[in-house]
């Protein structure tokens, strides 16, 4: 065999090993891990975990159940919460454009500042200020005010996400006025309608200071080991029935997952239950919070201990340590820094000081003062009513944090420097200027509400998502077997090639579909399906061709290079077009038809190597050897 | 084994009948559209909430099931949508050993539909007390939402046509070009008029269908295409008639036409039987196109190659 063969031979299954190793994550995560023991796998090797999910193929949400919505932020009630002076003829113009909107391409502001000319009313009127006068100037304002609400909402969901209790939620801006959310698995709609519906809580909050966080961080960690009880005098009546009875001394680690099992459980033989519950009780030996050397009034949890967190703060028996060492408070999640590996959790009153309704304005700036130049800053401004009781706050707790809670999400803890009496307060040391800004819109998101509202929005059952890949697959297996049999009757050894031509090219598609984490939906299944279908083309088109050569008395290896360098034109042109189409597919389409489109496309590409390339190998490593003489076809 | 071995099809001298037969069906979709005022539009385009329900058998799961579309519509008319599309979805099937059945309706109503389903489906169960009443599905599109993606779709289909004008130009003729384009409307206008004629919605799905239809027929009409370039290069001096070389051209490629067109049709077929309802009308596109796109490579595109160039010889004297 030349060694030109034997090198093209190894390429070939290079290729085919290379793209089952990408495979591999799909075929462990999707087929062979059901819903539990991928819950298990999150808290027992996170990293494990994450490098399944972020190298396999997910599903979309017409697969897994879930929900999809596109929102827009209420334009109509923004410009009414900016009004002043509000009159008659105001609501009237208001509600002519809410009529006009619904059948007219114009944007809302403009159709409103129309109805206002119409009637013969000034802008201004409503919205003018000492350095706002000119109706441009007006208009300019209000389209600001509109993109910046869209920017808040945006950033209200996100601080939001985890609420969704969804693997990947996907929170996008569509173009300059809608945000996309994707929620995939999610079985109750109903919630998710009133988490994103939800009106934005900001509050600010006094932490407990360093000695009490500190115990009760040990507190928890040992009750977490299983070591400490928690004080069993305290304990309420209903929360000693969820005990095992006379189970005083132990608390086992599986009773804070008592609830994930669910009726999954019952069905699970007792020896995988007895393991299960081994691993879990392996997860708490290492302490969940660490204590942070540069800031005592946080507590840390590194990044991949994040699930174990989340079941911590659910646990009836943490509540039960916070109410005995502290009372009135309660853990709070705050915002993670990208760059470092720790989750900061706050110990804060349960009770507000003040919420951001007081609020009148927040805007970021440069560092103006001696100790903040070189920084950012975030300068805000309240109201009468917020300015009286910031300053009694302020006065009352100097030096002391106070953190600035998004819908019970710490977005920062800034310390009290100075009693502050004129409701003018300068938020410093931010490090850089979209630092400010994210805080400057979390501020406002409290005083200036911008209700979105769902422009569409499609949710898809879990049972019908199975029904459909069920569907699907069991459709793909027999399409494939089909056209597999026919071009084994039809072309008889050369169709056997293509046949595994064909196989190698599904492998290809799914693997780089694994590799790139793309989505397969139900359409998508369907592109795979045509795939099948069209990738033996370049094969029929290619067997054509050879079979001429031979009728025209040409020998076998002429008939191949004859065959293979004429088709080869032939199905360039043609998957050049079908690739246009997909393209143009993959940039109208939303999520299923994307999902469509890609399938479409890496199938024909992949079609391209494996029906010219690999066919045309086996063929050469036949005949060199000796192993066939004739081709058959 | 071989369908076909060497064929010596006239399919040239035929093409006027096929040219009135490819007319009349283009006149027959464009009335059906015109009657029913444009294609019919699904949620995703028109505005609107597409609702799944899904019946399930609870007192005796072996017992058929029997949901009476009007019974269900009287409880849609308790709720002021009684005009509302109601109908059977798919057909009865089993799950778990018991029996089950989903009702789809189309609603106008894209405002506050949680609450209205909530007590729909309440309603439901107590007219149907025999079942477990459960909405697996719902799609609900905005009416302004739903304009904007009409304008998309009209939009990725001629920047998908002109595109590959571009592409077919360039590698070929201007005409070849034009013959292809041609038989892409001709693909699209007829695929649209039988789901006009047969009173299907068009949805997103639908022009994703459509699209990868314009991808296919044109994958087969350049295969022709491709055959006619080299034969044209190989046989112009001996065969002095144009419309002789593209008819060798189409019998020489005739064989994989119909392999191609027969595996791919095949699969979709089978998605069409087995792939589930939520894909039928998809996959019946596919099944449409698939057929006239490979009817008009050979009957469409290729007799404009013809008529462009007897169009152009006409001055000159042909020997026949």
């Amino acid at each position: 065999m030349s060694r030109k063969i034997l090198t093209k031979i190894i390429v070939v299954i290079g290729i085919i090993l290379l793209f089952a190793y990408f495979l591999y994550p799909t075929i462990t995560f999707n087929f062979l891990m059901d819903k539990d023991k991928k819950d298990l796998l999150k808290i027992d090797d996170p990293q494990k975990y994450d490098y399944l999910l972020g190298k396999s193929i997910k599903l979309g949400l017409d697969l897994q159940g879930g929900m999809n919505l596109v929102m827009e932020v209420d334009v109509k009630a923004l410009l009414n919460a900016l009004a002043k002076n509000k009159d008659e003829r105001f609501e009237k113009a208001l509600q002519n454009a809410a009529d006009k909107s619904l059948k007219s391409d114009v944007d809302f502001i403009s159709l409103f500042v129309k109805e206002l000319q119409d009637m013969g009313v000034d802008l201004a009127r409503y919205y003018g200020t000492r350095s706002l006068r000119s109706q441009d100037e007006i208009v300019a304002y209000l389209r600001d005010q509109r993109d910046e609400a869209v920017g808040r909402s945006l950033e209200v969901l996100r601080n939001r996400v985890d609420e969704f209790g969804v693997a990947e939620p996907t929170i996008q801006k569509q173009g300059d006025r809608r945000i996309i959310v994707e929620l995939a698995g999610i079985t109750d709609p109903d919630r998710v309608r009133g988490i994103v519906g939800k009106t934005a809580l900001l509050e600010f909050r006094l932490l407990k200071d360093p000695q009490m966080v500190d115990r009760v961080g040990n507190s928890i960690n040992n009750y977490l080991k299983g070591l400490a009880k928690p004080d069993t005098t305290t304990v309420a009546q209903g929360e000693e029935k969820q005990k095992p009875a006379g189970d005083t001394s132990i608390v086992r680690p599986e009773e804070i997952f008592g609830k994930l099992e669910g009726e999954e459980g019952t069905k699970k033989d007792t020896t995988a239950a007895d393991s299960e519950a081994l691993a879990r009780e392996m997860l708490f030996k290492e302490n969940l919070f660490l204590s942070n050397p540069n800031n005592s009034n946080v507590l840390l949890v590194p990044k991949e201990n994040e699930a174990r967190l989340r079941y911590a703060l659910q646990d009836s028996g943490v509540h039960r340590i916070l109410e005995e060492e502290v009372g009135d408070a309660e853990l709070l999640i705050g915002k993670t820094e990208e760059n470092l590996p720790y989750i900061p959790v706050y110990l804060a009153n349960k009770e507000s000081e003040l919420t951001g309704e007081t609020i009148e304005d927040a805007k970021q700036q440069l560092g103006t003062s001696v100790t903040s130049i070189g920084g950012y800053e975030v300068t805000l401004n309240f109201n009468d009513e917020g300015a009286r009781v910031f300053s009694r706050v302020t006065g009352a707790n100097l030096q002391k944090p106070l953190a600035i809670v998004l819908d019970s999400k710490v977005q920062s803890a800034p310390i009290i420097q100075a009693k502050i009496r004129d409701g003018r307060a300068v938020i410093t040391g931010l490090n850089t200027m979209d630092e400010a800004k994210d805080l400057s819109i979390v501020l406002r998101a409290g005083s200036l509400p911008a209700p979105l509202r769902i422009m569409e929005e499609r949710t898809v059952g879990p049972s019908l998502g199975r029904d459909s890949i069920e569907k699907g697959t069991y459709s793909a297996i027999v399409g494939l077997i089909f056209v597999g049999l026919f071009m084994m009757v039809y072309y008889k050894l050369s169709g056997v090639i293509a046949d595994i031509a064909l196989l190698m090219n599904l492998i290809i598609v799914l693997g780089t579909m694994s590799a790139f984490h793309a989505t397969l939906t139900l359409p998508g299944i369907a592109g795979l399906i045509l795939t099948i279908g069209m990738a033996v083309d370049a094969n029929v088109l290619i067997f054509e061709r050879i079979r001429e050569e031979i009728d025209k008395g040409k020998g076998v290896w002429a008939s191949i290079e004859t065959g293979y360098s004429r088709a080869f034109i032939t199905i360039l042109d043609a998957n050049v077009t079908t690739l246009i189409a997909a393209a143009v597919l993959f940039n109208f389409g939303t999520g299923p038809i994307k999902g469509f489109a890609t399938v479409l496309g890496i199938g024909i590409i992949a079609s391209m190597f494996t029906a010219i390339f690999v066919t045309r190998t086996i063929y050469e490593s036949l005949l060199s050897k000796k192993i066939i003489k004739q081709i058959s076809i | 084994m071989q369908f076909f071995k060497n064929p010596k099809i006239n399919f040239m001298k035929s093409r006027k009948v096929a040219l009135i037969f490819s007319g009349s069906l283009i006149l027959i979709s464009l009335i059906s559209l015109i009657l029913h005022g444009g294609p019919r539009f699904s949620v995703d385009f028109r505005g609107g909430t597409f609702v799944q329900i899904r019946f399930k058998q609870k007192i005796d799961p072996q017992k058929p099931l029997e949901i009476p579309i009007e019974q269900i519509r009287k409880v849609f008319v308790d709720f002021g949508h009684g005009e509302s599309e109601i109908k059977h979805y798919g057909a009865v099937e089993t799950e778990n050993d018991t029996s089950i059945q989903d009702i789809a309706a189309r609603l106008d109503e894209s405002e506050n539909t949680d609450t209205l389903m909530a007590q729909m489906i309440s309603n439901l169960s107590t007219a149907f007390p025999d079942y477990s009443v459960l909405e697996i599905r719902r799609e609900t599109v905005g009416p302004k939402i739903g304009k904007e993606l009409v304008w998309a779709a009209i939009w990725s289909i001629l920047v998908a046509m002109l595109l590959i004008l571009i592409y077919i130009m360039w590698r070929f003729e201007f005409r070849f070009g034009v013959g292809a384009v041609a038989a892409l409307f001709h693909d699209v206008i007829i695929t649209l008029g039988i789901f006009s004629i047969l009173n299907l919605e068009i949805s997103i799905a639908i022009v994703a269908a459509i699209l990868t239809i314009i991808g296919y027929s044109l994958n087969d009409t350049i295969v022709v295409f491709d055959r006619i370039r080299e034969d044209l290069k190989t046989f112009r001096r001996q065969i002095q008639d144009y419309g002789v070389i593209i008819n060798q051209s189409i019998n020489e490629t005739l064989s994989r036409t119909i392999i191609t067109s027969g595996t791919t049709l095949l699969v979709v077929v089978v998605l069409y039987l087995f792939g589930g309802e939520v894909i039928n009308d998809f996959a019946f596109a596919l099944i449409c196109g698939i057929i006239i796109g490979t009817y008009s490579s050979i009957y469409v595109a290729s007799p404009i190659l013809v008529e462009w160039e007897n169009r152009k010889q006409a001055k000159v004297p042909v020997r026949k």
